[in-house]
């Protein structure tokens, strides 16, 4: 990600854009910009606030999400009951094209072995 | 001479036919452990993938199958002999993929209806401990509701693909989009449950 810090007029560190403190939380910045945001968080309060109520966002909506979110989602129709069957149909359509292409195989190896008894060498 | 020649090609033959036999024994081991390779892929990840379906395009008819599929063709790629590298983001692309296909088309119905929702607002136990924090607890979540069920279909998307633990560019590869889009949409939603929340 680029730098989260925007420098002012006089070159002195200004406050990182807020959208750079969700990718602070989320610990998508770099090691190296990571540091600096952690620095600046050391001496602003204002930032450090607005981390705080990223954070408070993201567990708001995490202890929603379990708590109402969830038991608001219907279970599957059908439980999962046609997986084993379609898996199984998969297999036997996956494997018959295998299982051809090595009895063709073994049959070719064979066919060209009969093929030297028979035929005489000269 | 000649017929030691014949008998060597006779045990030779049946050398072969003997190694193409455990040649096919490996194989169909090798498809049973890929099986079973599968089915445990599924029974973890079927319900975080079918929730995802559902809380994302909010059709459950269609998530079962589509969830199904998106295993199945997890199957035939790994039968095929294709190396997959991160099989769960792999699952969840295919799945988003074919609800796009499938589902998209249709309206979003939210699963945070009225009715659902008066249900599981009633079943819900508290732990807090007061009427007040109680009353404030539900408040809170009605709040929440109000925000989640304004969500476009993007921000639902990165948000709940986001609770079930993918970083962004895991996200930014299984909807096909940029990872700065994915940085900026969930940005938005952060704001709106927050705006929701704190006012």
């Amino acid at each position: 990600m680029d730098n989260p810090l925007q420098n002012g007029k006089n070159g002195e560190e200004q406050h990182p854009p807020r959208e750079q403190l969700l990718l602070y939380v989320d610990r998508e910045l770099t090691p190296k910009w990571a540091a600096r945001v952690e620095t600046h968080l050391g001496a602003c309060w204002s930032c450090r606030a607005q981390v705080s109520k990223i954070e408070k966002s993201i567990a708001d909506f995490m202890e929603f999400d379990g708590a109402m979110l969830t038991p608001c989602l219907s279970p599957p129709p059908n439980s999962w009951r046609g997986f084993d069957g379609a898996l199984r149909q998969v297999d036997a359509e996956s494997g018959r094209k295998s299982l051809l292409s090595i009895v063709f195989s073994s049959f070719g190896g064979l066919f060209s072995r009969a093929r030297h008894l028979v035929m005489p060498r000269h | 001479m000649t017929l030691f020649r014949l008998k060597r090609k006779v045990i030779l033959s049946s050398e072969a036919e003997l190694y193409y036999d455990n040649d096919l024994l490996q194989f169909r081991q090798g498809t049973l452990k890929l099986e079973q390779k599968v089915t445990g892929y599924f029974e973890q990840w079927r319900d975080p993938v079918y929730r995802y379906v559902v809380a994302a395009f909010g059709n459950s008819a269609q998530a079962e199958d589509v969830t199904q599929e998106a295993f199945l063709q997890l199957y035939r790629c790994l039968h095929a002999g294709q190396s997959i590298e991160n099989a769960r983001a792999w699952v969840f692309r295919v799945a988003h993929n074919l609800a796009v296909n499938q589902i998209k088309s249709q309206q979003f119905i939210t699963p945070l209806d009225d009715e659902t929702w008066a249900e599981v607002r009633r079943v819900y136990q508290d732990s807090s401990p007061t009427p007040e924090q109680k009353l404030i607890q539900q408040e809170k979540f009605d709040r929440l509701r109000i925000a989640v069920t304004s969500l476009t279909a993007p921000e639902r998307q990165c948000l709940h693909l986001r609770t079930k633990g993918f970083r962004y560019r895991e996200i930014a590869k299984i909807l096909g989009i940029g990872t700065t889009t994915v940085a900026e949409t969930l940005y938005r939603v952060i704001e709106k449950l927050a705006k929701e929340n704190y006012g």
